[in-house]
């Protein structure tokens, strides 16, 4: 399966039998969604791709023929009809399969019965017809599971079901899939929580830039292993000049703490420092920039700013002056698509081309600059009129990278920034974030590549379930140290 | 897992029939004359193509398309079905029939642009109205058509009760008939189904384009009725019918509850209450002697003051209400 | 689309009698201006991809606020007519505030709110305008406001507008939120502050069209805004290329797009077509019009994909 640029998936196969649970693990970006999306009919697969059920060749063409192969799919991002009732979203999929003999009119009777039937099998005591908007994140969970039995399915796939999910529904939803395994249900678990993965799995595949990349059964691997296949082996660190801990604070972030995440994350940002923000898919470190910058809401917490070391509390406005953000969605909220590059590349700082009096704009002088930072940041297009949406992803993410160098902040956060980028410009975007360092400006990235990571940071700090669990100095990076606190995390969780 | 219902939904639910009750308690304050029983059965009777016009838009937008041409379309079928009396003979049924025809055709014709064609449909039934008014007010030659043969359906009552107007029935049929449609069929819920959540919905195997093609054209033939009504209550097809009687009834239809949005509505109580809330307004505000022109106006803050509590509504029930 | 326009001119000061005359050509110019000008701020609202329908209501209510004050004195003086004019543009101002609040800071719907705000303006306008109506105001007015200096407002303030969209930092943000409302957040840019503004510029232009209306009738009527107009305002801008999803178009355009539809009219009148007919192909055109557009969307969103 290939998209413009990357293949997201190469020559992935394996097997799956009836009664079993398979774990699909792999960092973000490594094509697990891409196959589950597959297999659910969301996506097609290139020619040479062959999905064999029960012995039977099939093409899964949208997600209709999905289910009437018997997969079901369970979605991460659950989405309900929020009014209409619970039975009515289970039974949404054949509304016509319930009316009365000879009549228009449905037996609702009947439809909540059934309904009951399927939530009792999953030990669920909701009530039928509460309104869906009113139930839980774990609760609608459960009515795509009961959706699923009800559709008669007999493969079904979970997306990082637990992502939102208190405890005990986790261990509810634990106690459903062993039950579904036990009557022979083929199930396939997507999730980065690697305990679940233990706790729940019979096999586990692991994917890594679109390739299989290990494949064993729960019983014969640790997490060591698990991880190895995940990330691969640890690459020797490439020189960086000396630590930055001498050079004064520019920002300190005390007891942030979002809606949900981030936990009351504290951490100390030095001038001309890179600083890396590490931890798996899910664990909060994109809410952390999102609280901290103001984007999201923050529940609580004190920001602090100073040039000299000379720290005054912030506003997320006042800080916002002093700060670029590179997202993680360029495609949501990164780019103006439809314009062209000079206009995204001048968005960050329009008064520098604005007239003092009435905002006249100079638009001679942004097409000059933008030319120049196309140039430093090595943009390969036409022109600087070139539309934003023709570009490759590399070039896309360059046009940003150059919009804040434009700006030239002092503090630059970057969430993934050579995400979906190929290798040559990934290597290029890492030595100018190594050049812009070394004129001063701070850097905090968030990465989930091991590799990028410790090769770019001066120091590295670790998220795990939203809290921030350990702090790593370059001196000591290894593959090992980064994910000790992970697993510490998840271990005192089990306690 | 115990059950679980949504308390603060009740008080949105309820506050529908408390504003029309606040309402009610208003007026019969203002004037004796207004808690009558002729008072309302007259407000209700000459209300009627409001209320049905009510429910048409409902079924539009509770799919998520807002029909602007509801209005056009009732007047459309009632002056053919007038002409058609008038003019030419014909049986008053056959010329209703016409003229319900017709508006369910243009219904259709509003489902072929806006849903096979993927148009604005804000434009799109704008653009409708603004024809249709043109083509009939060529066809009328913009004069007025009085209609004597209907006034025995406008007189017809039940004196047992008090003087309640036969077709008053009528209205009240077609007000259950639709709330019946959404709550119990199963094209009811699949209409909701699609006004939620369009994209899960196609997902899940429903045929979304049909589904809004046939709200659109249900809208189109209810408004066909509402024209036929309109011309038995004002006994005449005048040049300025049913104008604005789209933006009453979408407010209307928000007032009760149903949203801008989709997915979220229902015929009774919802629709049916608040357009008689806009009619009581009215009534309540003439029997007071107010000057009509201050109608609008009153209407108007209402209508702002249930649109905000709609956004508040919509946001409580997302979750985003802070 | 300006040149659908130079070739429906040419053609048709070959064709039509008296169409290129200049009594006939200032007439018309001054007869678009108030529909212009409204299109010109329902423009900037499209263009940062909200919707404002409230345009003529507004229009309208301003009007008959400010001719009520004008003519609530015995005497009526130039002061008089110039406040009178204050008062018009800052009603207009203060509706299109208490939009943009409703929108921009409540997060409202904007179709829900300019429809809200349309009701209550004709509310208000009838509620003022009574049995009665109002009366005239003095015949000063219309001196002043003459059809040259119609036609002279139409082409500055056309021209300051679209300079304004098209050259300031302000007018780019609102192309910015238009073509995407997260990245323009992300960017930095003050999005509540920004489309505040644009709704209060959409009341303003409304007001500036009452003021052109109220020097032809010499008075204010409740009936200068129908919901009618609403359409002709908002298609102005549509055909003259403005993107009803946002982010694409300028004032210039919906001018110009403001000039084909009331210039419909005129040729209709001329070659002497009935009115009613006139509605009925202004009406198809701007389906047709539309059309295109959702087929040039169609087609856009194919390519990219």
């Amino acid at each position: 399966m290939t998209f413009p640029g990357v293949k997201a998936l190469d020559d992935v196969s394996f097997c799956a039998n009836p009664g079993e649970v398979l774990g699909l693990v792999g960092v973000n970006g490594a094509g697990k969604s891409t196959m589950m999306n597959i297999l659910g009919g969301l996506l097609q697969p290139d020619k040479g791709a062959e999905i064999i059920i029960h012995g039977e060749r099939v093409k899964i063409k949208n997600p209709k023929v999905a289910e009437e192969l018997g997969i079901a799919f369970i979605h991460q991002e659950v989405a309900a009809f929020e009014t209409m009732s619970v039975f009515e979203n289970v039974l949404a999929y054949d509304f016509n399969k319930w009316r009365k003999k000879g009549s228009l009119f449905l037996n609702k009777k009947a439809m909540k019965e059934e309904v009951i039937r399927h939530l009792q099998a999953l030990d669920c005591r909701i009530d039928v017809d509460t309104p869906a908007h009113a139930l839980t994140v774990g609760e609608k969970q459960m009515i795509q599971i009961a959706r699923a039995l009800s559709q008669g399915g007999q493969i079904l796939l979970f997306d990082e079901p637990t992502a939102s999910l208190s405890d005990n529904e986790t261990q509810k939803l634990f106690e459903i899939i062993n039950n579904l395994k036990s009557q022979g249900y083929i199930i396939f678990y997507i999730s980065h929580y690697l305990d679940e993965i233990f706790e729940i799995c019979d096999r586990v595949v692991a994917l890594r830039d679109g390739q299989k990349t290990g494949e064993a059964p729960v019983s014969e691997i640790n997490k060591e292993n698990l991880v190895d296949m995940m990330i691969g082996n640890a690459v020797e660190c490439a020189e960086r000049k000396g630590s930055r801990d001498k050079a004064k604070i520019i920002l300190r972030a005390e007891n942030i703490t979002g809606v949900k995440f981030p936990k009351n994350i504290s951490f100390d940002l030095h001038k001309g420092e890179i600083l890396g923000v590490w931890g798996l898919l899910g664990s909060g470190r994109s809410e952390l920039f999102n609280a901290l910058l103001g984007i999201d809401r923050m529940v609580a917490g004190k920001i602090s700013f100073g040039y000299e070391g000379d720290l005054k509390e912030v506003t997320h406005k006042q800080l916002y002056q002093h700060v670029g953000y590179l997202t993680e969605g360029r495609h949501h909220d990164g780019l103006f698509l439809d314009m062209p590059i000079s206009k995204n590349i001048t968005s960050s700082l329009l008064s520098k081309f604005a007239s003092k009096l009435l905002g006249i704009l100079n638009t001679r002088k942004e097409n000059e600059e933008s030319r120049l930072m196309m140039k430093q940041v090595n943009v390969k297009a036409v022109d600087e009129n070139m539309i934003v949406s023709k570009l490759s992803g590399g070039n896309q993410q360059k046009v940003i990278i150059a919009k804040w160098f434009l700006k030239n902040p002092d503090i630059l956060f970057m969430d993934e920034p050579t995400k979906g980028v190929d290798v040559g410009a990934k290597a290029e975007i890492q030595n100018l974030i190594f050049q812009k360092s070394g004129n001063g400006m701070s850097f905090v990235i968030i990465s989930s590549e091991l590799e990028e990571i410790m090769n770019l940071c001066d120091r590295i700090i670790v998220i795990a379930e939203g809290k921030l669990v350990d702090e790593v100095k370059r001196e000591a990076f290894s593959q090992k140290a980064l994910m000790a606190g992970i697993v510490k995390q998840e271990n005192s969780y089990e306690n | 897992m115990k059950t679980k219902k949504m308390k603060s939904g009740n008080i949105f639910q309820y506050s529908t029939y408390f504003v029309l009750a606040l309402i009610l308690i208003v007026f019969t304050f203002g004037s004796d004359k207004f808690l009558t029983l002729t008072n309302m059965y007259t407000t209700m009777f000459n209300g009627g193509p409001l209320i049905l016009i009510t429910c048409a838009v409902t079924f539009a937008l509770l799919v998520g398309v807002i029909d602007l041409s509801v209005g056009a379309m009732g007047y459309a079928s009632g002056c053919l079905a007038g002409i058609l009396i008038n003019n030419y003979d014909t049986p008053i049924a056959l010329a209703f029939l016409a003229g319900i025809a017709l508006a369910t055709f243009i219904g259709w014709l509003n489902s072929l642009f806006i849903v096979r064609f993927k148009m604005n449909a804000l434009l799109v039934s704008m653009g409708m109205m603004l024809v249709i008014r043109a083509a009939t007010k060529i066809i009328t030659n913009d004069k007025t058509i009085s209609l004597f043969s209907l006034s025995f359906l406008r007189q017809a009552k039940i004196d047992a009760l008090g003087g309640f107007p036969l077709l008053l029935l009528v209205v009240f049929f077609i007000v259950f008939a639709c709330s019946a449609v959404l709550t119990r069929t199963a094209f009811g819920r699949k209409l909701l189904a699609v006004g939620s959540n369009e994209k899960v919905a196609k997902n899940i195997g429903i045929n979304t384009d049909g589904i809004k093609s046939a709200a659109l054209i249900i809208c189109g033939a209810i408004c066909g009725i509402a024209g036929c009504f309109w011309i038995i209550t004002l006994g005449s097809v005048v040049v300025t019918g049913l104008i604005s009687y789209e933006f009453l009834a979408i407010a209307a239809a928000v007032l009760g509850g149903t949203s801008l949005l989709g997915g979220r509505g229902s015929f009774y109580p919802g629709s049916f209450i608040g357009a008689l809330i806009l009619l009581f307004i009215a009534s309540g505000m003439a029997i007071m002697g107010i000057s009509p022109y201050a109608i609008p106006f009153v209407r108007g803050v209402i209508i702002f003051i249930a649109m905000y509590i709609d956004s508040l509504r919509y946001k409580a029930m997302m979750g985003t209400l802070n | 689309m300006i040149g659908a326009i130079a070739v429906m001119i040419f053609v048709l000061s070959i064709t039509v009698e008296n169409f290129m005359t200049w009594t006939n050509i200032t007439n018309l110019l001054a007869q678009v201006a108030p529909i212009a000008f409204m299109a010109a701020g329902v423009t900037f609202v499209l263009i940062s991809g909200g919707m404002d329908i409230s345009g003529p209501a507004v229009m309208a209510a301003s009007s008959v606020l400010a001719v009520a004050f004008i003519t609530s004195f015995e005497v009526v003086t130039g002061v008089h007519l110039v406040i009178g004019c204050i008062i018009l543009l800052i009603a207009g101002g203060l509706f299109g505030l208490i939009n943009g609040l409703a929108i921009a800071k409540l997060k409202m719907v904007p179709l829900v709110v300019t429809l809200s705000m349309m009701t209550v303006a004709t509310g208000l306008s009838t509620l003022l305008n009574g049995a009665r109506g109002l009366p005239t105001i003095p015949t000063t007015y219309a001196d002043i406001f003459n059809k040259y200096t119609i036609i002279g407002l139409l082409f500055v303030i056309t021209w300051v507008l679209d300079f304004i969209l098209t050259g300031t930092s302000f007018g780019r943000k609102i192309y910015y939120i238009g073509n995407k409302e997260e990245t323009a957040k992300v960017s930095g840019i003050k999005t509540d502050s920004v489309l505040l503004k644009v709704y209060i510029i959409a009341g303003v232009c409304a007001a500036l069209a009452g003021i052109v209306n109220v020097s032809s009738i010499l008075t204010a009527r409740a009936s200068m805004g129908p919901q009618s107009q609403v359409l002709d305002v908002v298609s102005a801008a549509v055909i003259g290329g403005v993107a009803v999803n946002g982010g694409k178009g300028r004032v210039r355009d919906a001018v110009l797009g403001a000039f084909l539809i009331v210039g419909i009219n005129n040729i209709m009148n001329l070659i002497g077509v009935s009115d009613y007919y006139t509605t009925l192909i202004k009406g198809s055109i701007i389906i047709f019009a539309m059309g295109i557009e959702s087929i040039r969307t169609y087609y856009a969103s194919r390519v990219r994909a």
